[in-house]
């Protein structure tokens, strides 16, 4: 699949209108980015989502399961002084409501001792459950560092076996996963280190789960990283795209016929999420998007339109989390697989 | 980031072994899988784990569990197999570590005597520092005489200092 940067760039491009020009000077934005917002979702939803932008997310602790039950670490961190409160859609977690001055999340004994994990915001738990719902066996966790979903997998296939081959192309990056499977006791893993473009071209067997959680704008972060707001150009968006696409069309060659892919970004921005995957669709024309098996909140719709773009209308069914909508980041999730 | 990663020769896998049989006298054969591979990520310290799996032409960086770490020019065992040892023929060479000298030690600090709930013998060239509040191992220490202190080798803290 040969894609042009060029005709990326072009399809993408947007040009700010006065209201967005205005919003953006108001929140600190490039206007393109706005724009964008104001075209999906009105000015008034655009001016929701920018609010929610500006407010802090709860970080997330996970147990690891695999050394101790949710309760138990739960009272234990109590006893530290941290308020927890239960994540209604993910029995093994807890939102961090409030922290004592020390130890952080992060530094207790507990958490050196391989107890749990901590999430920036909960987002992250959703495409792991949706992924391997019901699934005793391998997966593929092509861009996998520092490791939130990997640990996360680990812990859940640890009873049946299941191996996380978790991939990474950044060696910084690859040993914090590393130090985080160490420090969890996860045995079920394994680490490489390869372009996720390329793994097809060295693994020899096929997977019936992959998670493909792409290296991308991170545009649904802006509470915790407002850099964002004026750090991708729409020439360096499309760069990203390119490589999303490229990233995601090598990873469905390593898809078994009956496996599942979920393609996943910390992103709302639709150029990485429906058109990346509406380029997979047309150019593999065996491929369909599979509707959440878990309804774990009450998911948005993939967009199957957008600016002068129409989308396969199958992108309805990739979900959306807003962080307007949902208090959580910006999310898109989309599952494929072969048809049959 | 320097990267080195490789097969471990069987002279220095039996010097792990050699480590376990001295340490707790076990069949070390039981606890060491038969081929071993390191990777360092920066100096030190080196991870060496258990490797079980075929996967083609990838750089495999790290695989099933940690077997030992090659820290401070010391061979020290995984936290794991030492766990199964002590489980298997009971706890040895290791002190107990009040929750303040536990807090010390987990920021990198030596143990003082002073700290030290009960010491398991036989004490050997490494020691296991176990949390008093809940049991749990949380690293290793050498005795040093002269200082009259118990000297960090590796702690838990690692993870975070060195390898977060
Ligand atoms: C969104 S992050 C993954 C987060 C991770 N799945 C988690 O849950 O913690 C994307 C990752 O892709 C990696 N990456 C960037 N380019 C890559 C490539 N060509 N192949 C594989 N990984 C890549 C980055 O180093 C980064 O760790």
């Amino acid at each position: 699949m040969r894609i042009e940067l060029a005709e990326i760039y072009r399809e993408i491009y947007v040009a700010a209108s006065r209201d967005a020009i205005e919003l953006s000077l108001e929140y600190g934005y490039l206007p393109y980015v706005v724009q964008r917002y104001i075209d999906i979702l009105g000015y008034e939803g655009a001016i929701k989502l920018l609010e929610a932008f500006e407010k802090p997310v709860k970080p997330v602790v996970r147990t690891n399961t695999v050394l101790i039950d949710s309760l138990r670490l739960k009272h234990r961190l109590e006893k530290l002084g941290f308020k927890l409160e239960n994540i209604p859609w993910s029995s093994e977690s807890f939102w961090v409501i409030s922290q004592p001055k020390s130890p952080t999340i992060g530094s207790t004994h507990e958490y050196l001792k391989g107890y749990y994990y901590v999430h920036r915001d909960a987002t992250s738990l959703i495409p792991v459950h949706l992924l391997l719902h019901e699934y005793n066996g391998d997966v593929l966790d092509a861009c996998a560092a520092p490791g939130g979903k990997a640990t996360f997998m680990a812990q859940l296939l640890h009873e049946v076996n299941g191996v996380v081959f978790a991939n990474d192309l950044v060696l910084y990056r690859l040993k914090v996963l590393i130090s985080h499977f160490m420090r969890m006791k996860l045995s079920n893993v394994v680490v490489t280190w390869c372009d996720a473009r390329k793994l097809r071209d060295k693994l020899s067997r096929k997977f019936q789960r992959i998670l493909a959680d792409v290296p991308c704008s991170g545009e649904g972060r802006i509470s915790i990283d407002p850099g964002r707001k004026i750090r991708t150009s729409i020439f360096d968006l499309a760069v990203m795209v390119k490589r999303e696409i490229e990233i995601l069309n090598s990873l469905i060659d390593l898809l078994d016929d009956k496996g599942i892919i979920a393609y996943v970004t910390c992103s709302i921005a639709p150029e990485e999420n429906e058109y990346v995957v509406n380029k997979i669709l047309s150019h593999r024309n065996n491929l369909e998007v599979v509707e959440p098996p878990l309804k774990l909140l009450s998911y948005g719709k993939g967009l199957t339109e957008y600016r002068s773009l129409r989308f396969n209308p199958e992108l309805e069914k990739c979900i959306r989390i807003w962080p307007h909508i949902h208090g959580l980041f910006g999310y898109t999730i989309c599952l494929l697989r072969k048809k049959h | 980031m320097k990267l080195k990663t490789g097969a471990l020769r069987k002279p220095t896998r039996e010097k792990i072994s050699s480590l376990l049989r001295r340490l707790y006298n076990v069949d070390s054969s039981k606890y060491v899988p038969s081929t071993l591979r390191y990777v360092c990520l920066n100096e030190d310290p080196c991870i060496i784990y258990g490797s079980k799996l075929d996967i083609g032409d990838l750089t495999v960086l790290y695989e099933d569990s940690w077997i030992a770490l090659y820290t401070k020019k010391r061979f020290v065992p995984s936290i794991s197999i030492v766990q199964s040892i002590y489980s298997d023929h009971g706890i040895k060479s290791a002190i107990i570590v009040k929750e303040q000298g536990v807090k010390a030690f987990l920021y990198g600090n030596d143990i003082l005597p002073d700290s030290v709930i009960d010491t398991i013998p036989p004490i050997g060239e490494l020691i296991t520092v176990i949390d008093s509040t809940d049991g749990e191992i949380v690293g290793f220490v050498t005795w040093n005489p002269r200082r009259r202190i118990y000297e960090n080798i590796f702690d838990i803290g690692l993870f975070l200092r060195k390898l977060g």
